[in-house]
């Protein structure tokens, strides 16, 4: 410190105090986002015990009203609850595998610049993105391929999201660079050996993100297990959690119980379908921490 | 690496096999579009396609889908079961929810393979006559059921509803027991008006001068202005009155009585008149609107929906002056020993009338419908009469003999007291399938049935308020062509959206002449012309 | 046979013929790829004839073979409806709103997140943003119409701490709701939408910032240099995509926030098709206009796609 040149010094207290402004603004923008995003979600955990009707005349602000637990009651004493969790843990996990396994290598071949057909497999993807046949010929299809009512259903038809596939050839074309693969051509390196052994290690990142995304689609969705799947073994667990919600909402000739009941359960079913997600995230988080290229193109 | 790669490939070889060796034997669906569904049970059943009962030849299999309101409790109820031996039929039940079933519906019938009785289902009139469903006024098949032809003769409004205008008929309507005629009540805060001497309004001044008394002298005691004069469901977008909400008792004190049809016209010297354009109408809306500007009516109205608005009612402090809404206890909860009925207001000439309709909530269209394709449509028939003998059918809407209904010392219908634990409603939906019921009852029937049950309740409003209906204003159900019905969606969407909006405006912000002519006009612009000449010819062709 | 080889140049037979051998000699490429495109064919390519209907008159009763050719019949429907423009005005605007605001918030939050020391702040603010993502719309638009409530939420006790009379109805108000819409969708996706922005920079080599800082550079020169460039690709993708959707309002949330006093800016295609469809299932009618979508859509993805290919190198295709 103390040898060093006037200009070198005055350098480092400017850089000291603009990286100090803008460390305090971070943290107080960061504040912001934590009161006004974890309000509304500490709002929905109390709203779950509550007297629905105080929470709509403004009642509640920060503490349960009347709090009772029947939302929660009305939820686990059913067995078709656990069963649409088993079920929905199932269909994620293959559904994702399947998404990672079919969706990587065709990003990757897609990102590939010297891959002839590149183009035209583009446009194929693309068309198939914004051109849907609709829910009828869809389901006539999987009638026909003898995959009604079965764990298929739930896990092939959606293994392949062009957006993501999409995401995860930007990813590939922009981060694995062309002097890796040439260097990998003289050591007389095949394209699966090159992508297997090389371009995933490199992809954790990538592949963290489209998991995570195909997971939570899938997580999310009921719409094809209500077209697909009748037997009750096999429902997953927002289709189940909707059915609950819409048996207890009754319209106009409803009784005062069941709607108020209704109501509550709008609140504590979010609260059962995003636990499990909310201690899966921090095991891929890591994956999005800085330096998981170290020491890949030196050399 | 390479171990990696193999480990990987192992593993996913391992998961599919797993998965091949789990694939659950569910629905036999490899077969050309058989989608007859499981019948599930309380007992778990995972939705075997089997036949239930014996196949000695004695029994007939048949298929049907309906729909419940629960997936709670035994399913299929007692009386069901009794029917089915009492026809000699063994039938494979597809349940179904409300809310699943406009999404099931569209892949049913596109698939091809229906079952053979939609037994209670929704079904539109473009999609019964296209050749899937048999036509009852053809080969006799309507004699074959007695039940269901007494019921078309004495109800003149099913049978128009049942039949096309070339005279066919692909679906028969239902008809439950203690369904209403209107769907409104109005009721007021009994207790703030004895605690202010008001004596219970009858004329819409008198209502007015009640309000602001309510507004200004604090009938709650709690010193702070909270009470709310008027406040309602603010028109949920698809409404049949006039998208004015629960302010639709309004209306008839003006002389525009609204028939719970969405066509939002009363029959006039024997045509439909299209009430939005008409000078009634307007001095309606600008009375609403004295009412907003003094804030007597809550200023969120027109964002509430059911449940919020009802937590207006309920609570310790009562902060609600006065309430309209399909029965005072559905709204109000705990609080109904404050608020009470009232008679429909009487108008600055004279108008005194309430909303009713012969058929919107009493009637469903295309109930029951058989498919062309079952393969014994006359046992299929003699199943569904005896669903339509109005005994065997009060059992099939509120619950089975035994359960929820019995029949009392002198042999009439009555109802059984609800077990603890439950509402009436919520049994009902549990034991019976209430509005989905293929069935129907007179009203001699419902004369007769005694014992104790909230449905009453409604059909006693509606008979307390039947002394002010306007029959001879209804309009009745039309069944248009396909493609007249192309037409009149696009033209009635557009225009009934358009008609909603500018009540809310009119309401919130006043009339005034220019306002109302450019209002007029813009309809016109729109086609009112002609909607109401395809409301005429469909009138026309329901008469005689 | 001489006029055959006459037909075909020598120059073009070779070029074709290398092509060919090129193709050949990815044949591993061409494996990976495999299993995506046999996925694609069978749920995708097959049914796509679904989506004639638009040119149909579909009853369910007669499936595809049955039901009445119509031609343009049903987008003709739809261009004579007096609202056919203001709902198309709706959907565009309500889109480009959204885009214009809450396309840039998961760029910058991914940026600003990835300069935080601490790794449990930024860890917590990670999973705290991506959190809303998972409340199903209609709790969003529940809590919405009750925060927002002049007389019962916290806008109007903000409204009356303030002094301000008869504050304007954020719920029914045709002036707010795309704010309200816009804001609230910021509120609910951006944490989850920034995740591939911080994963793509956890891609970028550490030797860069401390050369970077070596060289004397603020957080902010860091940002500019090194991470937003290396965003840039991703980031030009997803609005290209993003662009590429515009058309594509979501029906349930702009449904429940919908009332008679803002339909005027809230009646968007989706909610339209929908009210048409309670009137009297029409399955062609709507097909059509999602075709309508669509093609609007792929003109708007390919000017897009055409004009970021100028101006960064990156595109779709």
């Amino acid at each position: 410190m103390t040898a060093l040149p006037t200009g070198k010094s005055k350098n480092k207290v400017k850089m000291s105090k603009a990286d100090l402004t803008f460390t305090v603004v971070t943290y107080i923008i960061c504040a912001l986002i934590f009161i006004v995003i974890v309000y509304p979600l500490y709002f929905v955990v109390i709203a779950s015990f509550s007297n629905p009707d105080a929470i709509q005349r403004g009642e509640m602000w920060f503490f349960p009203v009347e709090p009772s637990l029947s939302a929660y009651e009305e939820v686990f004493h059913r067995t078709e609850v656990w069963v649409g969790y088993l079920n929905t843990i199932i269909y994620t996990v293959g559904n994702t595998f399947f998404a990672l396994l079919f969706t990587l290598p065709a990003a990757y071949v897609c990102g590939r610049k010297d891959f002839p057909l590149r183009t035209p497999l583009m446009i194929f993807f693309l068309i198939a993105m914004y051109f849907n046949g609709g829910l009828v010929p869809t389901y006539l299809q999987v009638m026909r391929l003898g995959m009604l009512d079965t764990i298929w259903a739930m896990i092939l038809p959606t293994s392949v999201s062009v957006y993501n596939l999409i995401i995860a050839r930007t990813f590939f074309a922009s981060t694995i660079p062309d002097e890796l693969r040439e260097a990998a051509n003289l050591d007389g390196c095949s394209d699966f050996r090159f992508f297997a052994t090389i371009v995933l290690p490199l992809s954790k990142a990538i592949i963290a993100v489209v998991g995570l995304y195909t997971a939570v689609a899938q997580w999310n969705s009921y719409m094809n297990a209500l077209i697909y799947i009748q037997s009750d073994a096999l429902k997953p667990l927002q289709l189940v959690l909707r059915a609950i919600l819409i048996n207890n909402q009754k319209d106009a000739g409803g009784s005062v119980e069941v709607v108020r009941k209704a109501e509550m359960l709008k609140y504590a079913l979010i609260v059962v379908s995003t636990v499990p997600i909310m201690c899966v995230y921090p095991f891929i988080q890591k994956y999005f921490a800085k330096g998981v290229m170290i020491g890949s193109v030196k050399g | 690496m390479k171990k990696k790669v193999l480990a990987l490939l192992l593993a996913a070889a391992l998961v599919v096999s797993a998965f091949a060796g789990c694939s659950n034997g569910g629905n036999s669906s490899t077969s050309e579009g058989d989608t007859s569904g499981s019948s599930t049970t309380e007992s778990g059943d995972t939705g075997d396609t089997g036949d239930t009962g014996d196949t000695s030849g004695e029994t007939v299999a048949l298929t049907a889908v309906l729909i419940r309101s629960s997936t709670d409790g035994e399913f299929p109820y007692p009386i069901i079961t009794q029917l089915e031996e009492e026809a000699g039929v063994t039938i494979d039940w597809q349940v179904e929810s409300q809310a699943d079933w406009p999404t099931h519906k569209s892949v049913l019938l596109a698939s091809g393979d229906i079952p053979d009785i939609f037994f209670g289902t929704d079904l539109e009139d473009g999609e019964v006559d296209d050749g899937l469903f048999i036509d009852w006024n053809s080969n006799g098949y309507l004699d074959m059921a007695p039940n269901i032809k007494e019921f078309l003769d004495s109800t003149p409004d099913a049978k128009s509803m049942a039949t096309t205008a070339s005279g066919q008929m692909y679906g028969i309507p239902n008809m439950i027991a203690f369904r209403p005629e209107s769907g409104d009540t109005l009721y007021v805060n009994k207790t703030w008006c004895d605690q202010l001497g008001i004596d219970i309004p009858t004329t819409t001044d008198e209502f007015y001068d009640m309000l602001i008394r309510f507004r200004d002298e604090d009938p709650n005691g709690n010193g702070q202005k909270d009470e709310i004069g008027i406040t309602g469901v603010g028109a949920p977008p698809s409404d049949p009155t006039l998208g004015a909400g629960t302010l639709a008792w309004a209306f008839p004190a003006f002389g525009v009585v609204m028939n719970e049809s969405d066509t939002y016209c009363m029959v006039v010297d024997g045509a439909p008149q299209f009430q939005p354009v008409t000078d009634n109408y307007r001095a309606a809306v600008e009375w609403l609107n004295k009412l907003w500007s003094e804030n007597l009516i809550d200023h969120e109205y027109f964002s509430l929906d059911f449940a919020t608005q009802a937590a207006k009612f309920r609570g310790e402090t009562l902060i609600m002056g006065t309430g309209s809404g399909w029965t005072m206890s559905n709204n109000v909860g705990d609080n109904i020993e404050h608020y009470e009925l009232i008679a429909p207001l009487t108008g600055p000439n004279g108008d005194q009338y309430w909303n009713s309709s012969a058929w919107f909530y009493k009637l469903y269209p295309n109930r029951l419908c058989i498919s062309t394709k079952c393969e014994n449509i006359e046992k299929a028939i003699e199943f569904v009469n005896l669903c339509y003998d109005q005994y065997n059918g009060f059992q099939l809407t509120y619950g089975s003999e035994g359960v929820s209904v019995e029949k009392d010392a002198d042999g009439n219908p009555a109802f059984l007291d609800v077990p603890e634990g439950y509402t009436d409603p919520e049994y009902k939906f549990l034991t019976g399938l209430d509005t989905y019921a293929p069935t129907w009852a007179s009203d001699d029937f419902v004369a007769t049935i005694g014992g104790e049950n909230d449905a009453k309740e409604k059909y006693n409003n509606d008979v307390y308020y039947s002394e002010w209906f306007l029959p001879e204003s209804r309009m009745p159900y039309i069944v248009y062509d396909s493609v007249t019905m192309d037409e009149l969606t696009i033209l009635k969407t557009d225009i009934n959206t358009y008609v909603q909006q500018s009540v809310a405006d009119f309401i919130m912000n006043g009339v005034t002449d220019d306002k109302w002519n450019a209002y007029k006009d813009q309809l016109n612009k729109m086609g009112l012309e002609r909607l109401v000449e395809i409301y005429t010819e469909g009138y026309n062709s329901t008469q005689g | 046979m001489a006029k055959k080889e006459a037909a075909l140049k020598p120059k073009q037979r070779g070029r074709f013929a290398a092509a060919f051998f090129q193709t050949l000699k990815c044949w591993q490429l061409i494996v990976m790829v495999l299993p995506a495109v046999i996925i694609i064919i069978l749920f995708n390519y097959v049914p796509m004839y679904g989506v004639t209907m638009a040119f149909q008159n579909y009853n369910p009763s007669l499936g595809f073979s049955g039901s009445p050719w119509v031609g343009l019949q049903q987008f003709e429907r739809f261009f004579n409806s007096y609202n056919a423009f203001t709902t198309i005005r709706n959907t565009v605007l309500l889109s480009l709103y959204s885009l214009l605001w809450s396309f840039p918030i998961p760029v910058l939050l991914a940026l600003m997140l990835n300069q935080v020391e601490r790794p449990k702040v930024k860890a917590t603010i990670q999973t705290v943003t991506y959190l809303p993502y998972f409340i199903s719309t209609v709790v969003l638009v529940a809590m919405l119409q009750l925060f927002l409530s002049p007389e019962r939420g916290l806008y109007g006790a903000l409204m009356d701490m303030m002094g301000v009379q008869n504050p304007i109805d954020p719920n029914t108000s045709p002036l707010l709701f795309r704010t309200v819409y816009v804001a609230s969708n910021i509120w609910q996706t951006t944490g989850f939408s920034s995740i591939v922005y911080l994963a793509t920079l956890s891609g970028v080599d550490p030797s860069l910032y401390e050369a970077a800082m070596i060289d004397g550079a603020t957080k902010l020169q860091r940002i500019r240099y090194i991470d937003f460039p290396s965003l840039l690709p991703t980031a030009t993708i997803m609005f290209i995509m993003a662009v590429g959707s515009l058309m594509n309002v979501g029906f349930e949330k702009t449904y429940l926030m919908q009332n008679t006093v803002n339909v005027s800016v809230s009646e968007v295609l989706s909610t339209y098709v929908y009210k048409i469809g309670l009137e009297n299932a029409q399955y062609s009618f709507s097909t059509a206009i999602n075709l309508f979508n669509t093609v609007i859509n792929i003109i708007l993805l390919t000017a897009t796609n055409w004009v970021c290919k100028k101006m960064s190198g990156t595109s779709l295709m």
